[in-house]
């Protein structure tokens, strides 16, 4: 590997920060898919799927991408949860 | 490929995790995330460790920054169903602060970690020690890269000046202060050492800096190489740690790789070169001029100062030593500047240090703290307090060359002079807290016992003046001290420290001194009365049961591996002082509502010896009686 300059060096890091965007803990917003049974039985791994390659496409590294369990409403399941940081948290329904 | 990463699970590895089956813990993720098609969404990270050793093998899961610890493999299964697929966090492996039912599921709420300042540790957790992409990701070599662009080695050496940074190696000597000599010497080729010798008996804060972060050294080596005007870098680390080892030559390699050790530096004219160097010494190797002579290959003994290493050290030549510790504040000083660092800490004592949290405390582990931050809380809130609420007796700092810090003086701040006047040291940051269970005269025969083995018997006072020490101490610890015993340890104590030619011998009696100095009725009860009030020292107790409690079990009697209690069913059971070995098995078998063994020491042996002969004569009529009837 050719040696390295500062201006490599800076690019490197840039590249490497998006590899550790979840250990920043820097995010302005967060979805939560409800992964209960009812969830799960509902489909809610194929919306997993799908967010996430929708995530990537993007590039959104500043959305925190979390699961969690049933939300308490099983016939409306798949849902979401949308939290945007300065709005109040929306819950997104099948 | 896709990246659909949405979990990184980073589980310590550290030594002490490691031995408790980190690595099996690993596997095991591995194998249960393939198992739910998980693999790619979530990751594992090995990292450095975590500091809460207390509660390895662990994990922090991020980005909800769960705190998992105790895992056991066969919690791993449920583990990666419930929290990675289902997304519900499980309680049972979360931490459950002390004498609480609700655990803590964020690692952000747990009070061990929240008074902690991290800036050595900065990276601790959060990056893979063997990627160096990691490390760059997180600014890694942007302060050798400032360095090189933008500063002359005497800006450097200035910056270091104004921090008022000292050395984390255990004498506080101001770092810039070393460097401003060395970088003033004409004399060249000139060396730099970082000193990861780490003798002390319990610590480990060096080591799990190499472990957790071993760039942040090789960066922190190589900005020291360039304000001294060095080209050439040695870490002396000892053979006993292999992890660290081997993370920091896989370190090294990926340095050289990228051009960030070597020839031209990031494309500058510097050079610099780092090599392992392997110790697997004695306690005084760790001591800078005994170090320097184990490099040479010679006998690793210390030599009279001055001259400094700093102006003639390693093959006569110029050499800064520093320890590990010290050097991986470096790049951060460098990066955030000399003012940023100087605001943390107190007057004379900047920055955060690093202490190995061990003893009678709740929450065992490393920590990093700001200079200046009480004992108190340290003890009470990092640590989480005393187990089973027994009552707080000493702290002791300063590895085993340190001195007892009594309940008096908890609430006086950690810097260097603070723990100086209180007659103890920072060392390299051991801490050991003592309980109400433990006897002082034991902790300083221990201690002396130790720095005597270690002594490299150059020095009359250090070798002759330990061996004294270590008599007198035994004999009180016996129960045969004598009047004036006290006078003539401090006495001893005293001249040992003034004719010692290194720092083993200066601090060696600080065990003796400051035991002294707050504990004095503690030896005057060994000396006059025989008695051991802490129940430790062997000599000055002894077993008994308590005649009015026993209910004759027999369990005792089974238990006892000298055949030393004499009875039968239901008859009130004796030991025998002769053949009892007081290993104290007999207490541990004896039902907690019956209680009936007894531990004393001093008179209240006498006045047991006294109960249990009208006792043995009662039990003895009551057997033989009926016969002569
Ligand atoms: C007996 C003895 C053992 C020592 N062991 C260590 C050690 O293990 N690690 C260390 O860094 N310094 C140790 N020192 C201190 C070193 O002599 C030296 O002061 C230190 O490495 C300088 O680095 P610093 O200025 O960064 O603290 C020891 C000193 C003595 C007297």
């Amino acid at each position: 590997m050719p040696k390295l300059t500062i201006d490599d060096l800076k690019k490197i890091r840039d590249d490497s920060r998006k590899e550790l965007y979840l250990r920043e803990g820097n995010y302005r917003g967060k979805v939560i898919v409800h992964m209960g049974t009812c969830g799960i039985a509902a489909g809610a791994r194929e919306i997993v799927n799908a967010l996430l390659d929708e995530f990537d496409k993007r590039k959104l590294t500043d959305i925190m991408f979390t699961t969690s369990g049933c939300a308490g409403l099983c016939s409306e399941e798949p849902m979401i949860t949308v939290e945007i940081e300065g709005a109040a948290p929306v819950l997104y329904r099948e | 490929m896709a990246e659909k990463k949405r979990i990184e699970l980073m589980v310590c590895t550290g030594t002490g995790c490691f031995a408790g089956g980190a690595y099996q813990i690993i596997d095991e993720l591995k194998k249960e995330l393939e198992l739910f098609g998980l693999k790619e969404e979530v990751t594992v990270v090995a990292t450095g460790c975590n500091g809460f050793c207390g509660q390895g093998p662990l994990m922090v899961v991020l980005p909800d920054n769960i705190f998992y610890g105790w895992l056991e493999t066969k919690d791993i299964h449920h583990l990666v169903e419930e929290h990675f697929l289902k997304g519900r966090p499980v309680k049972k492996l979360m931490f459950i602060p002390p004498e609480q039912k609700e655990p803590l599921p964020l690692i952000s709420d747990i009070p061990f970690f929240k008074k902690q300042l991290l800036i050595v540790l900065r990276n601790k957790g959060i990056i893979d020690p063997e990627k160096i992409t990691d490390y760059i990701a997180r600014d890694g070599y942007l302060a050798i890269s400032k360095v090189l662009s933008s500063m002359n080695p005497i800006d450097v050496v200035n910056e270091i000046l104004k921090s008022g940074l000292r050395g984390r190696g255990g004498a506080g000597f101001p770092t810039g202060r070393k460097w401003q000599v060395a970088s003033q010497q004409s004399k060249s080729p000139k060396y730099l050492i970082a000193n990861c010798d780490e003798g002390d008996p319990g610590a480990y804060m060096d080591r799990s800096v190499l472990e957790s972060d071993p760039h942040s050294v090789i960066e922190g080596m190589t900005i020291a190489g360039y304000a001294i005007g060095s080209t050439n870098g040695f870490i002396y680390v000892r053979t006993e740690y292999p992890l660290a080892i081997k993370r920091m030559r896989i370190a090294i390699e990926q340095a050289q790789e990228y051009g960030l050790l070597g020839k031209n530096i990031l494309g500058t004219n510097f050079n610099f070169e780092i090599e392992i160097r392997e110790g697997s010494g004695a306690f005084v190797c760790g001591e800078e001029t005994s170090l320097i002579h184990s490099i040479e290959g010679n006998i690793p003994e210390p030599r009279q100062r001055p001259p400094f290493p700093a102006q003639e050290g390693l093959w006569g030549c110029p050499t800064v030593i520093n320890n590990v510790e010290t050097l991986a504040n470096v790049p951060v000083i460098i990066s955030r500047g000399a003012d940023w660092f100087s605001n943390i800490g107190t007057e004379t004592s900047k920055g955060t240090k690093i202490f190995s949290l061990v003893g009678k405390i709740n929450n065992t582990g490393l920590i990093e703290v700001p200079m200046g931050i009480t004992l108190r809380e340290v003890v009470y809130e990092i640590g989480g307090g005393i187990p089973k609420d027994k009552k707080f007796k000493a702290v002791q700092t300063g590895g085993p060359s340190g001195g007892c810090i009594p309940a008096e003086l908890l609430d006086s701040p950690i810097d260097f002079e603070s723990l100086q006047k209180a007659g103890s040291m920072m060392g390299s940051g051991g801490m050991i807290v003592m309980d109400e269970d433990t006897c002082v005269v034991d902790v300083a025969k221990f201690f002396i016992q130790f720095t005597n083995d270690e002594s490299c018997g150059k020095c009359v006072s250090c070798r002759d003046g330990s061996d004294a020490l270590l008599e007198v101490l035994t004999r009180i610890s016996n129960g045969e001290g004598m009047d004036g015993d006290v006078e003539f340890l401090t006495e001893l104590a005293e001249s040992v420290k003034d004719a010692s030619m290194c720092g083993l011998g200066q601090t060696l009696p600080n065990p003796v001194l400051s035991t002294i100095r707050y504990f004095k009725e503690e030896y005057e009860a060994h000396i006059k009365e025989k008695r051991c009030p802490a129940l430790v020292c062997r000599n000055l107790i002894e077993y008994y049961i308590d005649p009015n409690k026993c209910v004759g079990c027999l369990l005792c009697i089974k238990t006892c591996p000298t055949e030393a209690i004499k009875g039968e069913s239901k008859h009130i059971h004796i030991i025998d002082q002769e053949k009892c070995s007081k290993c104290g098995q007999c207490m541990e078998v004896c039902p907690p509502k019956i209680s009936a063994i007894l531990k004393i020491t001093g008179k209240d042996i006498n006045n047991m010896v006294q109960l249990t002969e009208l006792i043995s004569c009662k039990e003895w009529k009551k057997e033989h009686e009926p016969a002569h009837s």
